[in-house]
């Protein structure tokens, strides 16, 4: 598997956001996007995810381009910006709804991926109960228990408490294997210690760290 | 309150004030409540209400899915996308409509009782039928409405909205009630939906009938012209 980001810009009204990023980005290898805010991270992340279309050049994954067409990229999860949960159902409800729109897995793999996180105790815990260190876990559960080819965690460990993020570094690096797994953050220090590759955005562009 | 039970409670507001204002306009007590019931299903104040509603609520459920990353990554094309935002709006548009109803069966009540005019006399089983076909009617536009919503939104974002507003509000405010014959009117106003809303007692049931297809087809044309634009320009979901 292979993602090839070719010559991407983005405007948006006049502003340029991205300008012209080449990057081609390999199997079993983690990823770190990092830059300030407003550097164009996310905005990238959303365009290799088909939400947003670039308004200059194109992404291709396994020779596909997306920026071209009505496809999504398929066997792709992404966790961008803060997570959007039900607030009235429990945290395993949350993911089993999102877990029906494939039927991919069962109720056990959830609950497996709700261990990973450190959330299994919290499970039948009403969604807005939870804290913003909760949410944010829910959210990496939700991208990692469909076990996708492409994993994509923008700013992912914000308000998580330092065990669960020693556990999940772990848990990321064991299951990189046939798989990209592309993570942002405004911290370097944070995400130096598992990627393999990282990249520094700024100004709508980004370097080789 | 999260914004999304705000919005539930300020819809509601909106429609309890749509009853409220029917039910004022009818007040006199020259009506029983059989009439009352019947007018009100084509009153164009609270159609225009309700049309506005689910136009805000059809909106409102399509920002609340592009909004959500989660969900939307796990679509595999544009088609299964739309299929799941229309579905949603849909679903909730139809519970809006039948809060409607029920809150004008309600206020339907509550004004005869307040005059003193109490249905004593029941049509039978022609009430009943003539109240389901305007019912099914009203849920047929609900629906279609609420796709061209979420099509003109999709495309031409909040300018495609304000002036598909206006023209809703232009073909609800024509009048041509000069006419006697429904099939007449349908040359002359394709887009006036105010018009289909209810049988005419002074044509068949069949002419009625053909002039509620043809009006609907109109609609499916026009809903057909805009899926085709919104799948060939295909521009950011996200806004």
């Amino acid at each position: 598997m292979k993602i090839k980001i070719e010559n991407i810009s983005k405007e948006f009204k006049g502003n340029l956001i991205l300008n012209n990023i080449n990057l081609e980005l390999q199997e079993s290898k983690i990823y770190g996007f990092v830059g300030p805010n407003g550097s164009g991270k996310s905005v990238l992340l959303k365009i290799i995810c088909a939400f947003y279309m670039p308004t200059q050049g194109r992404v291709l994954i396994d020779g596909i381009n997306y920026c071209d067409g009505n496809k999504f990229p398929s066997n792709l999860r992404a966790l961008i910006e803060k997570p959007s949960f039900i607030p009235d159902i429990s945290g395993f409800e949350n993911l089993k709804l999102l877990a029906n729109i494939q039927h991919l897995i069962s109720d056990n793999d959830i609950e497996n991926t709700l261990n990973i996180v450190n959330l299994y105790e919290e499970k039948d815990k009403k969604f807005y109960k939870y804290s913003m260190g909760m949410k944010q876990k829910l959210g990496i559960a939700s991208v990692l228990m469909e076990n996708p080819k492409i994993m994509i965690l923008d700013e992912p460990f914000n308000g998580i408490d330092d065990k669960s993020k020693k556990k999940l570094f772990e848990h990321l690096i064991k299951i990189k294997k046939d798989k990209i797994i592309i993570i942002s953050s405004h911290i370097f220090e944070e995400i130096k210690k598992i990627c393999d590759e990282v990249y520094y955005f700024e100004n709508g562009t980004c370097v080789k760290k | 309150m999260s914004t999304m039970e705000k919005n539930v409670k300020l819809k509601f507001l909106i429609l309890l004030l749509g009853s409220i204002i029917f039910c004022i306009s009818y007040w006199g007590g020259q009506h029983d409540f059989f009439t009352m019931l019947l007018s009100s299903y084509s009153y164009k104040g609270t159609i225009l209400l309700l049309l506005g509603i689910i136009i805000y609520n059809a909106i409102d459920i399509i920002k609340n899915i592009n909004g959500n990353y989660l969900y939307l990554c796990r679509f595999e094309n544009m088609q299964a996308y739309y299929k799941r935002v229309i579905i949603e709006v849909i679903k909730s548009n139809l519970k809006i409509l039948l809060i409607f109803l029920l809150l004008i069966i309600a206020f339907s009540i509550f004004g005869c009782y307040n005059n003193y005019n109490l249905p004593t006399t029941f049509y039978g089983l022609n009430f009943i039928i003539i109240v389901i076909y305007y019912t099914i009617k009203l849920a047929i536009l609900c629906i279609l409405f609420s796709v061209i919503t979420v099509f003109v939104y999709s495309s031409f974002k909040n300018i495609g909205i304000a002036i598909y507003s206006l023209i809703l509000i232009c073909c609800a405010l024509i009048d041509n009630s000069q006419e006697d014959i429904v099939i007449s009117k349908i040359t002359q106003f394709p887009i006036n939906y105010i018009e289909y809303l209810y049988p005419h007692e002074y044509a068949s049931i069949f002419y009625d009938l053909i002039a509620f297809v043809l009006f609907v087809s109109i609609i499916l044309v026009i809903i057909s012209i805009l899926k085709y634009i919104c799948f060939k320009k295909r521009g950011d979901i996200l806004e």
